[in-house]
């Protein structure tokens, strides 16, 4: 998981990579968690390039950050995603909670 | 003529009076007997002939009759034939009378129906014993016949119930589910209503299905426990359960039913022709065997378990044996009333000789044979317990099919195989299962798109079988941030804690007409949960429960069961 401040200014990009499940969530959690309360970042991107497996607790994850970024008027944006991943989301309603890039 | 010893009838033991019938044309004699016989007490009738006789007998039935061997017109001799067809079964006592002492003609007297000869002058001592003797005799004979319509009765009411019992039981067993399955089988039962039964049908998938159940007992109360075990069979089998999960459900259903010593041993049988395997679940049946076309034994499956109902469910052992088999062959499951035929020398007709009665015979003969050997070892001695034999033919399929799609494609997605993984409590503490699995599943050929799908199910069911199985967690700790911290803190806890668990993972990948699939069955050692809403909840519904898990794989799979408490579980998908 990588994070790349190269973008707009206002956006925080988050890389994630393999598998985005409860294994993962610390580390999901800790890229995103100091950016919450910096009001500069309007956008959180998670970018899903590279994400081949979820399973249902990502989904609960990105729930979480959803409503940790909305409390603090930050929108949440998936982009890249593709295959089962982006299958599942749209299965779920997600692309209706988050913008799928 | 002698006067009888009249003054020694004070010297006789008190007697029953008897109604005694006396046939003599000699006034005189029937004047001495008649008064000789009513002062012991017996009630007379006189007839000076045969014709009389006849008369006298049919209006009022004698208990003895004294008859005189020499009269005109009818003598002894043919009154006598005559007195025995008017008695047709029943008996008297018929006493011949006459001045001949000759032994000749007291032999030919007994030959001809008379119970007994006097000789004339009668000697009233020995008339008065012999009359005793043949009173307890006419009492015994009475009781005998008595005796005898009471049990036609007991028996013809006995022998109506077999044939009701018989008619439940055919009905039952699905008699026309048994003969659509294709198997072929016999049962030679000792009486009318067999305690050995046979059961087939097949699953959705196509899986072949086949119970063969010896139940102890005879009649009714082997019946008893045939129905429910029959009736479980065919609701499981016809939705594709496991085996395992059927003979546990067939144990818990037979144990209230079953009195100590009463329980029905028995082999299930589950043929998947498409993986070319066989499974049989024995318990308490001689060993089933494959038989290949050469009539090469190839496996035995022995019984590992408890017969059903035999105990109750910690002791109850759920041992399941599977043969892939690679050329066409026949599993033969019978009972032990098979080997255990005897012949006049009580030598059983053992497994010894079935396996060459299987090995000569040709495979389309295998089972008229082995019932024909049996009958010829025990030439026509009555067998002991019930005969039954069943036959499941086992074709080879070939993985390739015309059907299936003909894009390029690695050759292992077409290839079947399996793996059964058991993780107890240090694996499930210090091994990151996920990982390994789906690169064992790429490495066996599925595709990226498969292979994540396949992360998403499998995933899924190990963690519930994990977390809520082994670990007895409580997924509602998610729902808030602190939860997530607080769960997975919680969860590492009890990992770490771990004693006791085990998680068994089977996967398997099977080649259908209409594609590949892939199986994927856990099990935990948890406690299992209500399954029930699981299934009949719609998927939108099971989506918003429980974190989406559920009702995700439901959407993904081409099926979803749970078995048993809820901690078995299988899914397919397509791959």
């Amino acid at each position: 998981m990588t994070t790349d401040p190269n973008h707009d200014p206002g956006d925080h990009l988050i890389k994630l990579s393999g598998r985005f499940d409860l294994k993962t969530f610390r580390q999901f959690r800790q890229s995103y968690e100091p950016v919450l309360d910096d009001a500069q970042i309007k956008r959180i991107v998670l970018d899903f390039a590279e994400v081949e497996y979820i399973d249902s607790s990502a989904l609960g994850m990105l729930q979480l950050l959803r409503e940790n970024a909305q409390q603090r008027q930050k929108s949440v944006v998936i982009a890249n995603c593709h295959g089962t991943v982006r299958d599942v989301l749209v299965t779920v309603n997600f692309h209706k909670l988050f913008e799928l890039l | 003529m002698n006067l009888p010893a009249a003054r020694s009838a004070a010297s006789f033991s008190a007697s029953i009076p008897l109604k005694i019938l006396l046939v003599d044309d000699d006034e005189e004699f029937r004047g001495l007997m008649t008064a000789f016989l009513s002062a012991r007490g017996h009630r007379v009738r006189w007839a000076a002939n045969g014709h009389e006789a006849l008369s006298a007998f049919q209006t009022d039935e004698p208990d003895v009759v004294l008859i005189d061997k020499n009269m005109p017109v009818m003598d002894g001799h043919e009154l006598v034939g005559r007195l025995k067809q008017l008695l047709g079964e029943r008996w008297l006592p018929l006493i011949m009378m006459s001045v001949d002492a000759d032994h000749q003609l007291h032999i030919e007297a007994l030959r001809c129906g008379c119970d007994d000869y006097l000789a004339k002058p009668i000697n009233f001592e020995l008339l008065d014993a012999k009359l005793h003797s043949f009173r307890r005799v006419a009492n015994l004979q009475r009781q005998l016949v008595q005796q005898r319509s009471e049990l036609d009765r007991f028996y013809e009411q006995t022998e109506e119930e077999a044939l009701l019992i018989g008619e439940i039981m055919q009905r039952l067993t699905h008699a026309h589910r048994l003969a659509e399955s294709g198997i072929r089988h016999f049962i030679e039962p000792t009486k009318h209503f067999s305690g050995d039964l046979v059961a087939a049908t097949r699953s959705p998938q196509g899986e072949l299905y086949v119970m063969l159940a010896d139940a102890s007992g005879h009649g009714l109360s082997a019946a008893m426990l045939l129905i429910p075990a029959v009736q479980t069979f065919y609701a499981m089998a016809g939705k594709g359960f496991q085996l395992d999960a059927i003979a546990e459900e067939m144990n818990g259903k037979l144990r209230p039913y079953a009195v100590i010593g009463n329980f029905v041993a028995a082999a299930l049988i589950r043929l998947r022709p498409e993986a070319n395997a066989v499974e049989v679940w024995n318990g308490g049946l001689p060993p089933a065997v494959f038989v290949d076309q050469g009539g090469a034994i190839r496996r035995l499956f022995v019984s590992h378990n408890f017969p059903l109902g035999a105990v109750g469910g910690p002791d109850f052992s759920n041992i399941i044996e599977s043969f892939h088999y690679d050329g066409d062959g026949q599993l033969i499951a019978f009972s032990d009333g098979l080997i255990e035929a005897e012949d006049a020398y009580r030598r059983p007709f053992g497994m010894a000789r079935l396996l060459e009665t299987l090995r000569i015979a040709p495979r389309q003969a295998r089972l008229n044979r082995l019932r024909s050997h049996v009958d010829a070892h025990c030439k026509g001695y009555p067998k002991h317990d019930d005969v039954s034999c069943v036959v499941v033919e086992c074709p080879r399929t070939t993985a390739v099919d015309a059907d299936l799609p003909q894009n390029p494609t690695p050759i292992a997605t077409k290839s079947q195989w399996s793996i059964t993984l058991t993780l107890t409590a240090p694996q499930l503490k210090a091994v990151d299962l996920m990982p390994l699995l789906v690169d064992w599943a790429k490495a066996m050929g599925l595709s990226p798109e498969a292979s994540s799908r396949f992360f998403l199910v499998m995933s899924e069911l190990y963690n519930n079988a994990l977390e809520h199985g082994v670990l007895a967690l409580d997924s509602t700790l998610k729902q808030s941030d602190q939860g997530w911290d607080d769960y997975i803190a919680e969860r590492e806890a009890r990992l770490a804690r771990l004693n006791e668990g085990e998680i068994e993972i089977q996967l398997e990948q099977l080649i259908a007409t209409n594609g590949a699939r892939l199986r994927i069955r856990v099990r935990d050692s948890g406690p299992g949960f209500d399954y029930r809403q699981v299934n009949e909840l719609p998927n939108a519904e099971l989506m918003q429960q429980a974190g989406y898990g559920l009702g995700l794989i439901r959407h993904y799979c081409l099926r979803l069961d749970y078995f048993g408490k809820g901690n078995v579980v299988e899914a397919e998908l397509a791959c």
